[in-house]
């Protein structure tokens, strides 16, 4: 089992130390790559792409299973239908999920597109970089919000109604309910769903090889789809080895972010 | 429980008949774009040469079509030419991917020739050959050409009152800013840029300049060169050139020409065919193709783009791939190929009757390869490199540098990968 994980990343780390293509062998050259990655700076584009994404998707991904989880919680009928319903992104294809949207977005004949052009709107995002990040965000957060509602719908029905009921012999708000009772129970579970779509989102590629492939000239390029670029467009294997390394680094550092405010969060009382 | 026993039998039995398939039945697999199998397998409406794999499947097996568009057909191949035994018995393999550590995955074809010889094998252009021989080993034979030429709408431009192409290029791109001038909704060339920035390539050769020379000579800071990207920017800014340039695929300049959204082309004599198609096409018969204008020098500005046959070193399958690339390589299966839209490598293809007939420009289209030039020579590095050249291109027409300084950076970031000889 560790060999099973630890072979492959010991494989692609020696690879990140060498040259090599289609047809030619490995060749050792030391910290080249890595030297060749950090001062391109397409290397610093993507990465800066890939924080700003990463963070638009996680935390609004995170407030809209906050609040479809609270919603769908206090129903009292056709709660059951209504999860199903929150969960059917999960259920398409990537792929042909991105591609739909990809029509409804298209710049000349989408429906997106010319909705917005009726109230003044340009959206032209294969001139606009900007317009096309936020396009690959809506759409990650699109697909991947299931999974953080899932965890959140969990945390949220786990609080004994108990609570609630003494907090309204008090005479509690529906916010404060909120605030003073689900909030603090659900903050580890929240974490948790955070570190998971840091690290899943960290590597997002078809979102944006599919819907603008990195252009226009790069500018919404992130880093997995740099590895892939590096990798299988340019066929530099070692280059390609060497970002992924610094993605794991960069996916680690994140984490252990996170993980410390979790530790620190249930060991508090202790 | 005995229904479940029963329905268990049936499964078990249903699975083991798929090992139950003759073990004698041949196939072979190959990889390609799917216009190497359309003009194999005459599928194309309005075509006329035929399917010319069917007398090799009646003797042989059948041929498992892997397609896909171009840059994924190369990944494809070389991920399965590296491991011990692969997967693809024969595929089509574009010039601009070729480099040495290329040819040491490919299988050499020589002593296959010499015991069972191609038809007629010095009727196939020379210098195609020439480009996939190294090291004195042929590695490739050539199956389709795809040379340039101005596709115009001919109802548009009628109907704008155009009644003739230009003589040169300078005037086809006043020609191009003028159509979209006189209706805003039609726009002069469909083109894009891309990962083959082979537009601008042509547009560089009609400016009297190739971009990089068969000895990796990069002329990128000429000024013919900067005044190449002056005209893509003047044409850009005018409407001379559709609006989704940057972002546009194959996919959407054939639709820009069938909708009528564009009423000039320049892509290769081949496509004629599925810009024509009556089922898609709103101009059937309209679109038409003429060599591109010549050049400040008097010179047809032809680019080219040759596809080969190749197989790879690793295929368990290479006497069957032979054999099917000598069928496909014939002169008759390259003058039917040629009636299903497919570029002749034969130069006598065009004074076939069944050509002349049937392809009204085929007397343009001898002349533009006579003339024309591998616009973009292939190396290791020769992917990375045309994709700066778009880079600093679309840069230029986002209004991010001038074109000076796209030349500038196109010459200082490309000169390193080049091949040092």
């Amino acid at each position: 089992m560790t060999f099973m994980l630890a072979g492959p990343a010991v494989y692609v780390l020696w690879l990140s130390f060498t040259v090599s293509n289609f047809g030619q062998n490995p060749q050792f050259v030391g910290w080249q790559n890595y030297a060749a990655i950090l001062t391109d700076r397409y290397f610093w584009t993507a990465a800066w792409n890939t924080f700003i994404v990463v963070n638009a998707v996680v935390y609004i991904e995170l407030l809209l299973a906050v609040l479809v989880a609270l919603v769908v919680a206090s129903l009292k009928t056709g709660r059951m239908l209504m999860f199903a319903v929150v969960l059917v992104p999960y259920g398409i294809s990537e792929v042909v999920g991105v591609l739909s949207w990809r029509f409804l977005a298209d710049p000349s004949i989408g429906l997106i597109t010319n909705t917005l052009a009726l109230i003044g709107i340009d959206f032209n995002w294969t001139l606009n970089p900007e317009a096309a990040l936020v396009l690959i965000t809506t759409i990650s957060i699109w697909h991947h919000l299931p999974f953080s509602f899932v965890i959140i719908y969990a945390a949220i029905i786990s609080v004994p109604n108990e609570l609630y009921e003494a907090a309204r012999v008090d005479g509690a708000t529906k916010w404060q309910e909120f605030w003073l009772i689900t909030a603090p129970i659900i903050v580890p579970a929240a974490l948790l769903a955070i570190i998971f779509r840091y690290v899943f989102a960290f590597r997002m590629f078809s979102e944006v090889w599919l819907v603008t492939q990195g252009g226009p000239i790069r500018l919404t390029e992130v880093l997995g789809t740099y590895l892939y670029r590096t990798g299988f467009r340019y066929s530099d294997f070692g280059g390609a080895a060497a970002t992924g390394w610094l993605m794991v680094l960069g996916s680690l550092l994140l984490a252990a972010i996170y993980l410390r405010a979790i530790y620190r969060s249930a060991f508090r009382d202790a | 429980m005995k229904k479940s026993i029963g329905l268990l039998a049936l499964a078990a039995s249903l699975s083991l008949s798929v090992f139950a398939v003759p073990a004698s039945a041949q196939s072979i697999n190959v990889l390609g774009h799917r216009v190497h199998q359309s003009v194999s397998t005459g599928e194309s409406a309005g075509t006329t040469g035929g399917d010319v794999t069917e007398t090799w499947r009646a003797e042989n097996g059948d041929i498992n079509w892997i397609t896909a568009d171009v840059t994924p057909i190369h990944d494809r191949l070389f991920r399965e030419m590296t491991l011990d035994a692969g997967n693809i018995d024969l595929a089509f393999f574009l010039n601009r991917f070729v480099s040495p550590d290329v040819f040491e995955l490919l299988e050499p074809l020589d002593g296959y020739q010499a015991e069972s010889p191609i038809e007629a094998f010095d009727g196939l252009s020379q210098g195609m050959r020439d480009a996939m021989t190294y090291d004195g080993k042929l590695y490739g034979i050539p199956f389709r050409h795809a040379t340039n030429a101005l596709l115009y709408n001919s109802k548009i431009l009628a109907d704008q009152g155009i009644d003739s192409i230009p003589e040169t290029f300078a005037e086809l791109v006043d020609m191009a800013i003028a159509i979209h001038e006189n209706d805003p909704e039609v726009y002069g060339f469909a083109n894009h840029s891309g990962t083959s920035p082979t537009f601008i390539l042509n547009l560089a050769l009609a400016h009297g300049v190739q971009f990089l020379e068969p000895d990796y000579t990069l002329n990128a800071d000429t000024p013919e060169f900067i005044e190449t990207l002056e005209t893509l920017k003047r044409l850009y800014d005018n409407g001379g050139l559709v609006q989704d340039y940057i972002s546009g695929t194959l996919d959407t300049i054939i639709a820009d020409m069938q909708n009528g959204r564009a009423a000039l082309s320049l892509n290769p004599f081949g496509r004629v065919a599925v810009l024509n198609d009556a089922e898609l096409s709103r101009f059937p018969g309209d679109i038409k193709a003429v060599a591109v204008p010549a050049d400040p020098n008097g010179v047809t500005p032809a680019q080219t783009e040759v596809w080969y046959m190749v197989i790879p070193k690793n295929s368990t399958n290479k006497d069957l791939a032979w054999s099917l690339i000598r069928a496909l390589s014939s002169p008759d299966a390259t003058v039917r190929e040629a009636l299903n839209g497919n570029g002749p490598v034969r130069p006598a293809a065009y004074q076939d009757p069944r050509i002349v007939e049937t392809n009204p420009a085929a007397e343009e289209e001898a002349l533009s390869v006579e003339s024309a030039k591998v616009a973009f020579p292939g190396f290791d590095q020769a992917a990375r490199a045309q994709e700066i050249l778009s880079e600093e291109a679309d840069a230029m027409l986002l209004g991010r540098q001038t074109a000076a300084e796209a030349a500038a950076n196109m010459q200082a970031r490309i000169s390193p990968l080049l091949p040092t000889n």
